[in-house]
């Protein structure tokens, strides 16, 4: 066999013929708002904490590097959540996501057993949705999150007769 | 399931029910409904009783007279509760438990605080296990263990006599099998006894000795890093400060251990595979004898280990993931492990008995390319993948080298990573997902990108077309004897056009 060319990074993970779909864009938007929200609260008690308990600078220090972290990680969200994305194919789906922690979950649609369609509050804010599939392996890690909720519908709807149509048994 | 329903060949009169109707409405003869062994709440409440005979017994022996004094109240209390929970309650619970096995159902009916009736389809029984605890065998009886696979508990029957609860067993599964027998006809078989769990006609694949298992169970991987972590820091303490209270230190440590071994010993012993008329079966146990059916379709993958201490001994260890038993659950019988201990013959008719037609040994294996053997400095050896039209095989480890074979027809779904410093050597990880049990996924770690690509891509159709394959076979039942099935034709080039087997140079 002859040794196969050098491929560009990305296309490790990339399925031969079909496109990716990407998410929704307020995806990243829904994103940033959780770094803020998560990295604000903990600035804020560990601050407090550390001011109450030893000198104010020492809690100004902490806090200035939470904030610089949190900084980085804002700006992150955006090529995170353009990472995540998801292709159909002919008889499996493809669910690709991470940047230094690359991941491709490969779901044979008829080992599909549950498509869970979740929202969580913030999420109906954006007015999105995450499309979960759940098989008989407690492994697998296929969710999809950040779908316009329409989408997601429509996703769940062609997996399960997709999953329907080609059902195996265990 | 297909269930075979020739004609009824019983004397009964009823309309054969392999289903239960809920047509209560037809009142059906008399049934007769029958309680567990009178002696269930003795065995069942031994601890109890145990217990308070031991809180009497030191003042006993020591003054002839049982000593209430220097209880007083609470003392009595404790002993109040304890009657009534253990002694009583074991007694009102055995007093109001029936069951009704027969030719036309099985229903276990509880009436003891909580009212329950379990009805148990004939069809939806997947095993039937025969389990004897110590002080159970001193009296002779035995627990009937029903499984019925899927989410449902198994259902219990304690205790019967323990011929009672063989030939109960024995109709049961047949009745599972779709067989249309009574319980007169099966009764008519032999069965086992106290301590041999294998029947006159049985044909025995395989039986573990003693010899083997308390090797293997002294030297087993985790016994000696556990001692070695739990003795090596005390003795270098003791060295040091050279006191001896210090020993004391070292009997929980030496309990530790021991409670590991003796687990392990008595568990497995006299393990023995054997294929009888109805199926195969797994015995095993010291002082709880355990036997158990294995269903043959539901195990989904299998792990063959060595410890290094093993390797002069030549033995090997077999354990397998069989769906619908969790392990770390009730762990009753540890349904998970196909061969404690044994030769590498052993090994082989293990998977012959399993997969008839697949010989592991013939599958290619490929290593971690050169450029990461530093990532993995002691084992880079060891870690090999391959696989072949039927089954993924990988392998890895130095201390406990342990080979994982997947049959692509259970493989649930996959997945394909890779961490930054993969990256930068161009490699990655794919790893199959299997049903939650013992194995819950296998990884072949640190492949070549190009191929992990590859196999990722190319393993579902594979997958797909063993499922196939399997369905196409006449179902592989366990009660005739194994046909030698020859593995799948080979596929052709497949449309990313990498030939079907992988050679490396």
């Amino acid at each position: 066999m002859t040794t196969p060319t050098r491929t560009p990074l990305d296309s490790v993970f990339d399925p031969p013929e079909e496109e990716w779909t990407p998410l929704s864009p307020r995806y990243r938007d829904l994103k940033r708002v959780m770094v803020l929200l998560t990295y604000g609260i903990e600035a804020l008690i560990i601050g407090v904490v550390l001011a109450i308990f030893t000198r104010w600078w020492i809690a100004a220090a902490v806090v200035l590097v939470i904030v610089i972290f949190a900084a980085w990680r804002y700006t992150r969200q955006a090529r995170l959540a353009a990472s995540w994305a998801y292709a159909e194919r002919a008889n499996d789906l493809f669910i690709r996501h991470g940047l230094w922690f690359r991941h491709l979950e490969i779901v044979p649609y008829g080992r599909m057993q549950v498509i869970e369609v979740d929202s969580g509050p913030l999420q109906r804010r954006y007015g999105l949705a995450s499309v979960r599939l759940v098989t008989a392996s407690a492994s697998t890690d296929a969710s999809i999150p950040g779908l316009e909720a329409e989408a997601a519908a429509t996703l769940r709807e062609r997996l399960s007769a997709r999953g329907e149509s080609q059902a195996a048994g265990l | 399931m297909s269930e075979q329903l020739p004609t009824p060949t019983t004397e009964s009169a009823t309309s054969p029910a392999t289903e239960p109707t809920g047509s209560a409405t037809s009142a059906p003869a008399a049934k007769i409904e029958e309680r567990p062994h009178p002696l269930t709440p003795l065995a069942k409440s031994w601890m109890a009783v145990a217990a308070i005979v031991f809180f009497f017994a030191r003042d006993f022996i020591e003054h002839g007279r049982p000593n209430f004094e220097r209880f007083g109240i609470v003392g009595g209390v404790i002993v109040g509760v304890v009657l009534i929970f253990g002694v009583v309650g074991g007694f009102a619970s055995w007093l109001t438990t029936r069951f009704v096995i027969d030719d036309e159902e099985l229903r276990i009916e509880r009436r003891f605080i909580w009212h329950s009736s379990d009805k148990v389809r004939f069809d939806r029984i997947q095993s039937v296990d025969v389990e004897q605890p110590l002080l159970a065998r001193f009296l002779s009886l035995a627990a009937l263990r029903i499984d019925v696979g899927g989410i449902a508990e198994a259902k219990k029957i304690e205790f019967l006599s323990r011929k009672r609860a063989y030939e109960m067993r024995d109709y049961l599964l047949a009745r599972a099998h779709g067989q249309r027998i009574t319980v007169e006809q099966s009764a008519a078989k032999p069965v086992g006894d106290a301590f041999e769990e294998v029947a006159g006609d049985d044909q025995i694949i395989y039986r573990v000795t003693p010899k083997q298992l308390i090797a293997t169970a002294l030297t087993a991987t985790n016994v000696w890093v556990t001692a070695l972590l739990l003795f090596g820091p005390l003795l270098i303490a003791v060295r040091l400060i050279n006191d001896m209270p210090l020993i004391a230190a070292f009997i929980p440590s030496v309990l530790s251990v021991v409670g590991l071994v003796w687990k392990r010993i008595s568990d497995h012993w006299n393990f023995t595979l054997s294929r009888t008329g109805r199926g195969l079966r797994i015995s095993q146990g010291l002082t709880s004898l355990n036997s158990q059916a294995l269903p043959l379709d539901r195990v989904q993958a299998v792990s063959i280990s060595q410890s290094v201490l093993w390797r002069p001994l030549k033995l090997y260890s077999v354990q397998i993931n069989v769906l619908g038993f969790i392990p770390g659950g009730e762990s009753e019988a540890p349904k998970s492990v196909l061969l404690p201990a044994g030769t590498i013959e052993d090994v082989r008719a293990a998977l012959a008995t399993l997969w008839p037609g697949f010989d592991a040994d013939a599958v290619e294996l490929t290593g971690i390319p050169r450029r990461v053997r530093w990532l993995h400095p002691i084992a880079w050896h060891t870690i090999k993948w391959g696989f072949d039209d039927f089954a993924m095989v990988t392998e890895a480890g130095v201390l406990t080298h342990q080979r994982f074979i997947v049959p692509l027809a259970k493989l649930q779904s996959l997945a394909l990573d890779q961490g930054p410093l993969q990256r930068r050597f161009d490699v990655a990880n794919v790893t199959f997902h299997l049903p939650l049990g013992a194995i819950g996924q296998v990884r072949a770690s640190d492949l070549d990108e190009n191929d992990a690509r590859w196999l990722a891509l190319t393993t579902p159709s594979r997958a797909q077309a063993a499922r196939d394959a399997a369905d196409d076979r006449t179902e592989l039942d366990a009660m005739a004897p194994p046909l030698a099935q020859p593995p799948a034709a080979p596929l052709a080039q497949d449309h990313l056009g990498y030939p079907s087997a992988v050679d490396r140079p």
